[in-house]
């Protein structure tokens, strides 16, 4: 604390040398601890940006990111929207944990074949071992989604995946939720989910991200618990069962109960 | 154990905040602990990881203040930190508990780190992966006196760390006419205090050879940085050798510095902390908001007489037992700026202001008036 002296141009002795203690190491704001703690809690615009500019910080984040998954609240400030959020949004893209689905598939059939969908693959099974396929059937107004992963174990645990949409200048939003279960045998490594549910234009634009780190069932919370009800209507009958599955394995009150037995009552 | 009901600073943010300014001060040591005694491990992820449980543990006790409160005087003690980050160390390296005392005294270890204040007795402490939810007795060597003194030594710290981080930020969104200070000043400020501290206020007095040894500093923070952003190089920036250029230190340039990071320091401490409300120099978020208002004083048809005014009473502030940290009228008095009256009640008209701006009720005001004096001895972290 300063005592009683006459100020000086230069201002609290002991305040600046404090000051030049605290700056002596890394940045301000940019140290291992302060990104740790960024990592689990939230970033500044600006920690967020000079992360994005260098590489090193970035490759320290991505590591951390494997290590310990983007925490929900990271989730919930990608998706607001305003320029954190969106700072937000790239680091998890630029990390792997958010994979932009966009691409048009080499092989899309004219829309007006009937009975023949029109088919969008996005093969990010190199980078992030995730791959999403959206069959679109104009002539029947439905969608199949299937997304495969190839890191995510679901042996004996109920992961769940999200995907996010994406308007103009509007917060992403979650659309639906994938819960992964094993595949059969020839592709023991994979674990994947499948859906159908009516055309939505947000789900066959490219406006579209999946959140491939896996949320366990039991622990979503907010925008993703809020999605659960329609992502439980839309999903095929072995996930149904799935998600039936999930929903028992919780204690009695558990919200994510109701919200099961809700989309299990309701049409997708 | 200390009570820390009735203290401002045990919610989940100040207690996650709080920790890591520790952890943050302490990087060194713990590295240094964990290289020298377990070679084979990577010290940062060792270091990192025993930091994750910490905050693991705070986030579970969320909502329970006491329980926050005692978890931030555990992991704020020297002691209990290092023995831990050593019994983790020691899971990682599966050494069993025979071979504790042969291999790796922890002891030992934390002397050679700089932590000699470990006096942990080593059966007490519980390695199977639970060593974190432990809490042996004889871990607390200090009083309550001694902790709360080295909770305000890490407020203190905290909040130097949140306004640097604030005024760096506003000046890498471009400066201009917001209170920032660039990189390259505090590059200067921080060589200078390494290289020789200043003695005197006017930094032109240094020697060719202090100047030099100051040029060489800047120059290897500027490196250091450089390497820290993994070699990345703004294109607008220009090239290396106009970079290596602009890192030439003249006397202009040091005393330059000096008086840019002493003043935003200045002006922030003041608007930001003493005219705001408690704790808010320790969330550099409340400290953009704050100095935006200030800054965009100049722009009002009445503001800009009282941005002048603040901005002059700003190194008249000091902290007394007795009133707290405030501006001491005495200091105020210019034989340029009239009667010491006017000029009192001109800081207070404009104290009053901004702090109706900033939506802060209980400024620590030159008067310290009943209208906004709640305890006239509230001091500020720095």
């Amino acid at each position: 604390m300063t005592t009683q002296q006459p100020p000086r141009s230069t201002g609290d002795p002991e305040l600046l040398a404090l000051v030049a203690a605290v700056a002596a190491d890394h940045t301000p704001g940019l140290h291992p601890i302060d990104l740790v703690v960024a990592a689990r809690y939230g970033f500044t615009t600006d920690q967020a940006h000079s992360i994005l500019d260098a590489p090193h910080l970035l490759s320290r984040l991505t590591r951390y990111w494997q290590n310990h998954s983007p925490t929900e609240a990271i989730i919930q400030i990608a998706q607001s929207g305003d320029a954190t959020g969106k700072a937000h949004l790239e680091l998890l893209q630029r990390t792997g944990h958010i994979i932009h689905v966009r691409s048009r598939s080499q092989h899309a059939l004219a829309a007006s074949t009937a009975g023949l969908p029109e088919i969008l693959t996005d093969d990010h099974s190199d980078e992030a071992g995730t791959v999403v396929v959206r069959r679109i059937f104009h002539d029947q107004g439905v969608l199949d989604i299937a997304i495969e992963s190839a890191h995510i174990e679901a042996e004996g645990t109920f992961p769940v995946i999200a995907l996010l949409s994406l308007g103009e200048n509007q917060p992403a939003a979650t659309r639906l939720l994938f819960l992964l279960i094993p595949a059969g045998p020839g592709v023991p490594a994979a674990s994947h989910a499948e859906s159908r549910l009516h055309i939505d234009p947000a789900l066959t634009s490219d406006k579209l991200f999946v959140y491939n780190t896996p949320i366990e069932a039991s622990e979503l919370t907010g925008t993703n618990l809020a999605a659960v009800r329609n992502s439980v209507a839309a999903a095929k009958l072995a996930w149904k069962d799935a998600w039936r599955r999930a929903a028992l394995a919780t204690p009695d009150g558990h919200p994510l109960r109701d919200a099961v037995i809700s989309g299990l009552s309701a049409q997708a | 154990m200390i009570d820390f009901e009735g203290d401002s600073f045990h919610t989940h943010e100040q207690a996650v905040a709080l920790i890591a300014t520790f952890y943050k001060a302490s990087y060194r040591k713990l590295l240094g602990l964990v290289r020298k005694r377990f070679r084979s491990l990577e010290a940062e992820d060792m270091v990192e990881e025993l930091f994750v449980k910490i905050l693991a543990q705070v986030d579970e006790s969320a909502d329970d203040p006491g329980a926050l409160g005692s978890l931030m005087e555990k992991w704020i003690t020297p002691a209990y930190v290092f023995s831990s980050l050593i019994y983790l160390c020691l899971d990682a390296v599966g050494s069993g508990p025979a071979r504790w005392e042969d291999a790796t005294d922890p002891q030992d270890g934390a002397e050679a780190a700089g932590g000699e204040d470990l006096g942990v007795d080593p059966a007490n402490i519980d390695r199977l992966g639970n060593l974190l939810e432990s809490e042996p007795p004889g871990l607390y060597p200090r009083t309550p006196d001694q902790v709360a003194a080295h909770l305000d030594t890490l407020r203190s710290r905290q909040a130097v760390n949140a306004i640097l981080q604030t005024l760096l930020e506003r000046g890498r969104r471009g400066g201009g006419h917001r209170t920032h200070i660039t990189e390259r000043q505090l590059d200067i400020f921080a060589a200078l205090y390494k290289s020789s501290r200043p003695t005197s206020e006017d930094s032109t007095e240094l020697t060719d050879d202090q100047l030099h040894k100051l040029t060489l500093g800047v120059d290897k923070r500027a490196r250091a940085r450089w390497r820290d952003m993994g070699g990345y190089s703004d294109p607008e920036s220009g090239n290396q050798s106009a970079a290596a250029a602009e890192l030439g230190v003249s006397r202009q340039a040091v005393s330059k510095s000096l008086k840019a990071v002493a003043a935003a320091l200045t002006i922030t401490r003041y608007i930001a902390g003493v005219l705001a409300p408690p704790g808010n120099l320790l969330n550099p978020s409340a400290i953009h908001a704050h100095l935006d208002q200030f800054d965009q004083l100049r722009q009002q048809p009445d503001g800009a007489a009282h941005h002048a005014v603040l901005t002059a009473a700003a190194p008249a502030v000091r902290t007394t037992v007795d009133r707290g940290t405030r501006v001491e009228r005495a200091l105020l008095v210019n034989p340029e700026h009239g009667p010491c009256n006017e000029q009192v009640e001109a800081v207070h008209a404009a104290e009053t202001h901004v702090a109706r701006l900033t939506g802060t009720s209980h400024p620590n005001c030159v008067n310290a008036c009943e209208c906004h004096t709640r305890q006239l001895n509230r001091a500020i972290e720095i």
